[in-house]
């Protein structure tokens, strides 16, 4: 129904897309996968006729007999929206703030002309009904900030199958969701292609995800499409290298040995950690909110400590809490045998690094990188004379030149902040290093690496981690112990395989049920 | 790399002004405070290059002058803006809803609920018109201005990964402002720095127009507009000269802030190259 042939695109003699061609059947879920920068964005929006200004098209682009790269803006208009829905990655800015859920779905259908303004919203009640916001209990009168980051999605897909289009895409629906939400989206997407019979295009850089969701996949690569079949087929074979490579950092392991746990470096004792409450009237405040509720465990030397859990579980505020950022409002924390708090001394607060998520945002852009990693210097009391050689020497350690230093971090990829980030960490020779999602925003290829680069770290320096994140299969890979959060609570601990073979809490076996998995017997006729 | 127009042109005006003003402290085409009745009301000449008042005063070496009272009044105004607002915004934001944060903003609010002009014009009147006075009332409503800008932009900071990593490096609240925040928000000031200045440079414009800025006989802009109105319909390039000078100086100042703003900004620096 709709046949993408060779179509070619380049923005002022770069080559972003090169011969795609595939085909989405009427009723049937077709995959793109590929890492960022494969293209695989661009060919969606190509298709919708959203394609930057610049960009110089070639090919065809075929929806029935329509060949939708030589439509005007006028007839895509009619098109987009009305014949092909699209929904995007970030359902906290896909929506307009100030605009209720009821006026934005109606909105497609009045813009097409479809219905009256009362008709039009009795459709929006309708279609809000069926991805799962009854008006009962969400009135099309609510606004988008009153909506978790699932239900905007769903109101985002509302949106998009307001008119029933032929073929809907959606770029990475799932990503900025939690594991259970995305198990029920993709579970709703499922069920309106079975029903509708529209086709949907699904891109993504999950293979698991597809695995569980598409009839056809596209493997892409700097703007090829390198393989392409049926789902099974393509799991199964493995024709192209970069599939399978791609595959294989997918489920990557790396080599680790457990180190010998002894001595007790961090010692958590039923910490309570509270926000005040939002402000009522001119002095009152509500009740205060716990985020963390009487936490307790020990961490030894040398042990991969994993801690899972959903977003707002509380686990960004406990490592606040650990790092010694914020006071706790109940028990203690007590780091190298001495208690963490405002006199926790810089000497013992330097044996404590973290790594954070967002390679973008953890680095001052005005300096230069041998200052970036060299500032945790500044808790020694007599930084040391040899700055520089420090420096180049823990970017040896995570596999940069010595001429990384006299750079700005905007000139690295975010592989390669990743490994900075880390080089600050192990600046000041630190016993405990915090991971707070530190693989999360990378693509799984350069994931494989960042998690090789830390376990190898580890051993050489006889480092601790705790390792936090809301993928489960990383925190499988690379922990010894594992934690599982929710609501600011410890539900559930113990030995990493233990609790991912056999989960004791029903919130612990929800987490496993919902993430995505690649299927047993597709993982073991490739290895055959 | 390639400088945007806008930016060269900015800096021209700009600088040209600076010229202007800084020549003036050596020479000028005539003596600005003589008063030569023989000469007065004369249409541009190749004696007098602008033409002369109805004392018969050099226009060009008055405008020459004026650039001087003008640029020096908006400096040290702006100077007062950004050496109190600035560390007073920085402060304020390193101590978000504490009760400091709330005396400094709550104190902002109450400068800026006056109308600048208006305290302008009474701080003059009960210290006695002089450009000093005309400084200080200038500079006094730019700090708000500069608080305000520095605490907005801080706190979008602070939210950071890197501000929260130059804590776990054990960095105080006014060291990671001064290290981190400050750099990062020069582009913003630089911005709002160059707007103030034109708008200092409007203010000192205003008040010696009502006669409460710059007293005779040291030229200024405001003044010589003042001055010419009652002669606007038989003599209008007398109030033309000091009005084309103001809109020359302001916009070049505003073209210079937006091209500054774009150059400091090392992603931007990057998009261009």
């Amino acid at each position: 129904m709709i046949h993408v042939e060779n179509l070619s695109l380049s923005i002022s003699d770069m080559s972003i897309l090169r011969d795609v061609s595939f085909a989405i059947a009427p009723g049937k879920v077709t995959a793109l996968v590929g890492e960022s920068g494969s293209g695989k964005s661009m060919t969606a929006f190509t298709v919708m006729g959203l394609q930057p200004r610049a960009a110089q098209v070639t090919g065809r682009v075929m929806l029935g007999d329509e060949n939708l790269l030589e439509a005007d803006e006028k007839r895509l208009n009619r098109i987009r929206g009305n014949r092909i829905g699209m929904i995007f990655q970030e359902p906290m800015t896909a929506l307009n703030p100030v605009k209720t859920i009821g006026d934005q779905v109606a909105e497609t259908l009045l813009i097409h002309g479809k219905a009256s303004r009362a008709e039009a919203h009795r459709i929006a009640a309708e279609k809000l009904t069926r991805v799962g916001l009854p008006p009962e209990r969400f009135p099309l009168s609510r606004f988008p900030h009153e909506l978790s980051g699932g239900q905007r999605q769903r109101v985002a897909i509302a949106m998009a199958f307001a008119l029933s289009p032929e073929l809907l895409i959606a770029d990475e629906p799932t990503t900025a969701l939690d594991v259970t939400t995305q198990a029920q989206i993709l579970d709703l997407l499922n069920e309106l292609v079975d029903e509708s019979g529209m086709s949907l295009l699904l891109i993504t850089h999950d293979l698991a995800v597809v695995a569980g969701m598409a009839d056809q996949v596209a493997v892409m690569k700097e703007g090829e499409i390198v393989e392409a079949d049926a789902t099974e087929q393509l799991f199964r074979r493995m024709n192209h290298p970069y599939t399978q490579r791609l595959f294989a950092a997918t489920s990557h392991q790396p080599d680790r040995s457990p180190l010998p746990a002894d001595e007790v470096i961090l010692d958590l004792d039923a910490v309570v950690r509270e926000y005040p409450g939002a402000k009522r009237g001119l002095f009152g405040r509500s009740e205060p909110f716990r985020a963390v509720n009487e936490v307790s465990f020990k961490l030894h030397a040398g042990e991969s400590l994993g801690l899972v859990g959903e977003s707002g579980c509380g686990k960004s505020t406990l490592t606040r809490a650990i790092l010694g950022l914020d006071p706790v409002q109940g028990g203690t924390i007590t780091a190298f045998g001495q208690r963490v708090g405002p006199d926790f001394p810089n000497a013992l607060r330097s044996g404590i690094q973290v790594v954070f998520q967002d390679p973008y945002a953890s680095f001052n852009p005005r300096w230069r990188v041998e200052r970036l990693v060299a500032e945790p210097f500044h808790l020694m009391p007599n930084p040391p004379a040899d700055r520089r050689d420090r420096v180049a020497r823990v970017l040896h350690d995570v596999g940069l030149g010595p001429e990384a230093m006299d750079r700005y971090i905007h000139e690295f990829s975010g592989g390669q902040r990743q490994r900075i980030a880390i080089a600050r960490a192990l600046i000041t020779r630190p016993d405990l290093i915090v991971l707070d999602e530190a693989v999360s925003a990378l693509d799984v290829s350069i994931r494989a690496q960042i998690l090789d680069l830390i376990a190898r770290l580890q051993a050489e320096h006889k480092l601790a981690y705790i390792f936090i994140s809301h993928d489960l299969s990383v925190v499988r890979a690379v922990t010894d112990r594992v934690m599982v959060m929710k609501a600011g609570e410890i539900v559930e601990a113990g030995d990493t395989q233990t609790v991912f073979d056999a989960p004791q809490h029903p919130y612990t076996r929800q987490l496993i049920a919902a993430t995505p998995r690649i299927p047993e017997d597709w993982q073991e006729a490739n290895h055959a | 790399m390639r400088l945007p127009a806008s930016l060269i042109f900015g800096v021209i005006l700009s600088v040209f002004f600076v010229l202007v003003a800084l020549v003036s402290f050596v020479w000028t085409p005539h003596d600005v405070a003589a008063l030569n009745i023989s000469a007065k009301m004369q249409a541009p000449n190749a004696t007098y290059w602008l033409g002369t008042d109805h004392f018969g005063r050099d226009t060009l070496s008055m405008l020459m002058v004026g650039a001087r009272t003008s640029i020096a009044v908006a400096i040290v105004a702006v100077g007062i803006g950004i050496l109190v607002g600035v560390p007073l915004g920085l402060i304020a934001a390193a101590n978000r809803g504490s009760l400091i944060d709330e005396i400094i903003m709550r104190g902002n609010d109450l400068v800026f609920a006056f109308p600048s002009l208006v305290i302008a014009i009474l701080i003059t009147a009960v210290f006695g018109p002089s450009a000093v006075n005309a400084i200080l009332a200038i500079g006094i409503f730019n700090i708000p201005v500069f608080a305000r800008v520095t605490r907005g932009g801080a706190l979008s900071l602070w939210t950071l990964d890197y501000i929260l990593a130059a804590r776990v490096a054990g960095k105080g609240r006014l060291r990671i402002s001064a290290e981190h925040i400050l750099p990062n928000i020069l582009n913003l000031l630089i911005v709002q720095g160059t707007i103030q200045f034109s708008l200092g440079i409007l203010a000192e414009a205003a008040l010696s127009y009502i006669g409460l800025g710059a007293q005779p006989p040291t030229p200024s802009w405001g003044r010589m507009l003042s001055e010419a109105q009652t002669m606007i319909y038989t003599a209008p390039r007398l109030a033309l000269w000091p009005g084309l000078a103001i809109v020359a100086m302001v916009l070049g100042l505003n073209l210079m802030g937006d091209g500054l703003r774009d150059l400091t900004d090392p992603r931007l620096r990057r998009g261009r190259a």
